[in-house]
């Protein structure tokens, strides 16, 4: 018999799969979502008006190897397979929302977990195949988000694809930044699209960790409130941000998004808000480095012999360069960020001029051409000088902690390493043009 | 002792659903357990699903729904044992009471698959709490 576990504001109706035990009601058990994914749910707490429960994303593979009781509780809890979990809490009154949020972590960090080496003691499932089938199929075209995009009642101008589609490029960056702090990944998938202003559905996983802050930002501009400080607190990324704004206010839209499975508008922003805090954001976008922007690549010999590699074959051989498919892309980064290769892979103007210079100038060219990117620049201005020369490389990873918010830690470490590297270097090749 | 006799001392049961308690469920004779909330068990650490707040049964069909009108025991300490560590977080500040059992308290019955596990359902007026006795801290 199909049951509704929940209605879930990130996965929509949540159905009861199989029950695994039961003390004074069911207390372990799996659901399946609209979206056909799995999660195995387990119950942490109870009090006067709630239970309180922990739920995992688990595979139909792992789901089967606890139902075959080849691995224990404890392990499927401590081993998940995604590196976020929920915390649920139902509450005894139905006439009350059950309430449901993302955790970035390991389960065994907030609870006490069970016992090694107890294995469920019951199957009792829920759902006959029909049932299965049917939540399934009703499934295919069930959104959790719905993004509308639209101009004021007063603007005859129609809604075009250049007006649409860096919505969707900023929003996928946004996104994408944001949840690159926790090491992980999430594609933001169209469901459906619909004509007239334009609305289109999508799904995602991992959507709600930013939700919430979307949500409060729109409260701070509807109330006109400072939001610098909010954005940088919770490492809200601001080139997407600020092209966002640009956009909305240079095509005079309105763009609002709201949750489809709680019904609420968590985000609204009109041409009259960018406008209005274009300027709050652009200044601290200033001083924002996005991870694309700072390099990890150390030797200069390997950069400049990457872009002569391209320029006399006309493609990357990969091969010739001697490294690593990872360091590859390091050095493919690099040279982009100096400009001496394009997004595209294609060498620049500059980058021509590099090949063809002397090894001394190469350095001074990839000097002004750091001092020109985004990152060197950003360090310039952070330093409070006039050009590098005048940067003390030892400042490199306070730069970073203070600028590139969506880093983490670990990579801070290693990027500060790559930047005193250059710095150093390319301060003795410095010449000021001035 | 005359058949009215023998009627006003036979127990009552609740106004539960018929059905409830199920088939097979009889007079239970010695020892079962209970995780309480209490050190000192209250009325509330053997109250049933339904006893608690009828909503709780929302949805539930089945033994789950016949269960919720009785109470989760378990028939020995290793039972109660392995319930705490299963649910070790829900559990923590909870204790496992004993108590000494007959037909007077009402039936129990072994539900569900693990062996230890049964459902106790009480007789009107019966005052659970006060059969059982705390042994240890969960």
């Amino acid at each position: 018999m199909k049951k509704v576990f929940i209605k879930s504001s990130i996965h929509g109706d949540l159905y009861f799969r199989s029950v695994y035990d039961y003390f004074d009601g069911p207390k372990l058990f799996s659901v399946i979502s609209n979206r056909g994914k799995f999660l195995l749910v387990y119950w942490i707490d109870e009090d006067e008006d709630d239970y309180t429960w922990v739920a995992i994303d688990i595979s139909k593979t792992k789901l089967l190897a606890l139902e075959k009781k080849a691995i224990d509780i404890f392990s499927i809890l401590n081993e998940k397979e995604e590196k976020i979990y929920y915390r649920i809490v139902t509450p005894f009154n139905k006439n009350n929302i059950p309430y449901i949020e993302s955790i970035v972590g390991d389960i065994r960090n907030e609870i006490m977990m069970p016992d090694k080496g107890i294995f469920i003691s019951m199957i009792e499932n829920y759902l006959a195949d029909a049932e299965f089938n049917e939540i399934i199929e009703s499934g295919i075209m069930h959104a959790d988000y719905s993004l509308h995009i639209d101009r004021p009642k007063t603007s005859k101008a129609l809604i075009d694809f250049s007006s649409i589609s860096p919505v969707f490029e900023t929003f996928n960056e946004l996104f994408k930044d944001f949840i690159s702090i926790f090491d992980i990944h999430d594609k933001l998938l169209p469901v459906s699209g619909k004509p007239g202003s334009f609305i289109v559905d999508f799904n995602s996983n991992k959507f709600n960790l930013i939700e919430s802050h979307l949500k409060e930002l729109t409260h701070r501009i509807i109330n006109r409130v400072e939001i610098g400080t909010f954005i940088k607190q919770n490492k809200i990324p601001l080139q997407p941000l600020e092209k966002l704004f640009t956009h909305i206010s240079n095509q005079n839209l309105i763009i609002d998004m709201s949750n489809k499975n709680s019904d609420e508008e968590f985000l609204k922003i009109r041409k009259v808000d960018a406008d209005f805090y274009l300027k709050e954001i652009s200044k601290l976008t200033s001083l924002d480095l996005s991870s694309a922007q700072v390099p990890q690549a150390d030797t200069f010999s390997r950069i400049f012999n990457l872009v002569e590699n391209i320029w006399k074959n006309g493609y990357l051989d990969k091969e010739a360069t001697g490294l690593s498919a990872r360091h590859i892309a390091y050095y493919e980064d690099a040279a982009n960020i100096l400009g001496f290769i394009s997004d595209a892979g294609i060498v620049t103007s500059v980058g021509q001029q590099m090949i063809l210079a002397s090894d001394d100038s190469k350095l001074s060219i990839a000097a002004k051409c750091f001092e020109n990117s985004h990152c060197g620049w950003t360090w310039v201005m952070w330093s409070e000088v006039e050009n590098i020369s005048q940067i003390k490389p030892e400042t490199a990873k306070r730069f970073l902690d203070e600028c590139a918010l969506t880093l983490s830690e670990e990579t801070k470490l290693r990027r500060s390493r790559t930047l005193k590297t250059w710095c150093n270097l390319l301060q003795e090749h410095y010449k000021d043009w001035t | 002792m005359t058949n009215t006799a023998q009627e006003q001392t036979m127990p009552n049961w609740p106004d539960f659903p018929a059905g409830i308690p199920p088939e097979g469920a009889h007079a239970p004779a010695g020892d079962y357990f209970r995780i309480t909330n209490k050190q000192i068990p209250s009325k509330k650490c053997c109250a049933s699903d339904y006893q608690k707040d009828p909503n709780k049964l929302d949805g539930r069909t089945g033994l789950e729904y016949i269960c919720s009108y009785g109470i989760s025991i378990q028939n020995t300490l290793e039972g109660a044992r392995k319930t705490v560590g299963l649910f070790r977080n829900a559990t923590r500040k909870r204790f496992i009471a004993k108590g000494s059992l007959t037909g007077e308290v009402g039936l129990v019955k072994q539900t569900f698959q693990k062996e230890y596990h049964h459902t106790l359902w009480v007789y009107e007026g019966v005052e659970t709490h006060t059969y059982f006795q705390f042994l240890e801290v969960a």
